[in-house]
Order: structure tokens, then C-alpha cells, then sequence
């Protein structure tokens, strides 16, 4: 009877305006290959995020959607929205 | 075997509590699109004994509704854990419990952080939240209490992602990393897009 834990990507999505990549990271328990626990964890990252302790697919993923354009277009949005609402 | 047209399939037994098997374990049953299960029976419902899986991600089931109507949909729930992380006020913190479940659009986020470390007079701020605020969270906001008893308003932001926390008592006076003891609960409802 062998039982390891893995974490594996579970979801990368690309969502809204602004090209945040959510990380859905899932962790399995599994029993002689098969999965008989499983939990999910997650953050996501905005244009401006430091990537660099990513997974290598995730950074891929922010590299093609974060266009210049992108970034430009999110950090005007940020600095106009803490201008209106202070923190 | 090709077609076979019936009216009925029924039960060797006829008296209505048999089991009828269709297929086996891993096949398909393939009902065509446009077909409707209807129960003529004097029992309300259907009842299933075990849980429904989709073989395509994202989909749903529309609620309250006899039309697929977008905004009766739903199609997420998720439950899991995220990490709370030192942004602003304090330069780090450990994390007791950190969870979220997700329901649709909304997502309700608790969390217990303690330990925190360096705190400093500036506003206590947060990050790490599990999905991206969608732009109708500007504004939203949850509760907190810290560990020197400062009871407080939790708030999102879809511009920052972070979370900022004001005092109960007083106009969006901000809680500081110094003035909070050693820790923090709090929980927040907010909408992704």
C-alpha cells in the first residue's frame, strides 16, 4: 500500500479586463494511485505581480496575456481607483 | 442491435420497486438533445443516489427557471484554502487558517493571522486573495476583529486586490499594523466578474 502526496496545477484561468491568471494549485492524496483526498488552494496575479516564483507554466501563461498594453491599461485603473478610495 | 421503438420499459415484477439497469459501469447512456425526463409519479422530484458529475467543465443547472436564463445559472462551487500575505502595516504574518468557498460569483473568504511581524503605524493592508475582485468589489466588505480588541470593517478592492481594514467606531480610520496585538480574524463576501 503506497500513499503519496502531489500538488499539481489544478486550473489556470485568464479572467476579466485587466488579464488576471487565477492558479488553482490541487493537492492529492493518493492510495496505490488512486486519489482518495483532494484539496485545492489558490491566488491569482495581476499584470503588475512578481512572477518569478511561479511555475514555469504559469509564468508562460502571465507572459503572453501581460501585453504591455495590458500592464499600461491596469496601472491606470489602479492608481485612478486608490486616488478615489484612498488604501 | 439498432432501433427498438417502445411505449414503456417496466420492471419484470410490474409492481413498480424494481431496478432497471441501463448500461454498465463506464458506458453511455446517450438521451438526445430536446428530451425531457418528466416525473408523472405522485412523488415530487427526482431522486438520485449519488452525486452528479458534468463531463464538460463549467457547466450547471439553471435554478427557479423553466428557460436557460444566464442569470439563473449555476455553474461554480469550489471550497479550498488561500494565503494571506503581508502587504502593507506589518512585514509578515503566519497563517492559522485561511479558507474560501465559492459559490457562483461569490466568494466568501475567513482567515486567522497571527504573529505578525515588524508592525508599523502604517495602514494594515493584505493580499493573497484566492479569485481576482471583479470591478463591482470595490466596495465590498466583511469583519474583523484583531487580538487588542479593535473591532472592525474588512474591504476589498478590485483596483488593489488587497484587503484593507477600517475601525468600527470611526470614519474610515484604517487599522495599523501596531496598534492590533498579535493577530487577526476576519471574514469578507466579494463578487469576481
Amino acid at each position: 500500500m503506497a500513499i503519496i502526496k502531489e500538488t499539481v496545477i489544478g486550473k489556470v484561468e485568464v479572467v476579466g479586463e485587466f488579464k488576471a491568471v487565477q492558479v488553482a494549485m490541487d493537492t492529492l492524496i493518493k492510495e496505490d494511485g488512486k486519489v482518495i483526498s483532494q484539496t485545492r488552494h489558490r491566488h491569482f496575479l495581476m499584470p503588475d505581480a512578481d512572477i518569478t516564483n511561479e511555475l514555469q507554466e504559469v509564468q508562460n501563461i502571465c507572459n503572453t496575456a501581460w501585453t504591455q498594453e495590458v500592464k499600461d491599461a491596469w496601472i491606470a485603473f489602479k492608481q485612478e481607483q486608490e486616488n478615489k478610495l484612498g488604501v | 442491435m439498432g432501433t427498438i421503438y417502445v411505449d414503456e420499459i417496466k420492471h419484470q415484477s410490474a409492481q413498480g420497486s424494481g431496478t432497471i439497469t441501463l448500461g454498465a459501469s463506464g458506458e453511455t447512456i446517450n438521451i438526445p438533445s430536446g428530451v425531457t425526463l418528466t416525473n408523472n409519479g405522485t412523488q415530487t422530484g427526482l431522486t438520485l443516489s449519488d452525486n452528479i458529475l458534468f463531463n464538460t467543465a463549467s457547466k450547471g443547472i439553471y435554478l427557479g427557471v423553466t428557460t436557460a436564463t444566464a442569470s439563473n445559472l449555476l455553474d461554480d462551487y469550489e471550497e479550498g484554502t488561500w494565503t494571506p500575505a503581508a502587504y502593507a502595516g506589518i512585514s509578515g504574518l503566519g497563517v492559522s487558517q485561511a479558507t474560501y468557498t465559492k459559490i457562483g460569483r461569490s466568494v466568501t473568504i475567513y482567515a486567522e493571522v497571527t504573529g505578525f511581524v515588524s508592525p508599523t503605524g502604517s495602514a494594515l493592508q493584505i493580499s493573497g486573495l484566492p479569485f481576482t475582485p471583479g470591478s463591482a468589489s470595490l466596495y465590498m466588505q466583511g469583519t474583523a476583529e484583531s487580538d487588542s480588541g479593535a473591532m472592525g470593517i474588512a474591504r476589498t478592492s478590485a483596483a488593489t486586490g488587497r484587503i484593507t481594514f477600517f475601525y468600527g467606531t470611526t470614519s474610515r480610520t484604517t487599522y495599523v499594523g501596531n496598534n492590533l496585538g498579535g493577530g487577526l480574524r476576519f471574514s469578507l463576501t466579494y463578487f469576481t466578474d
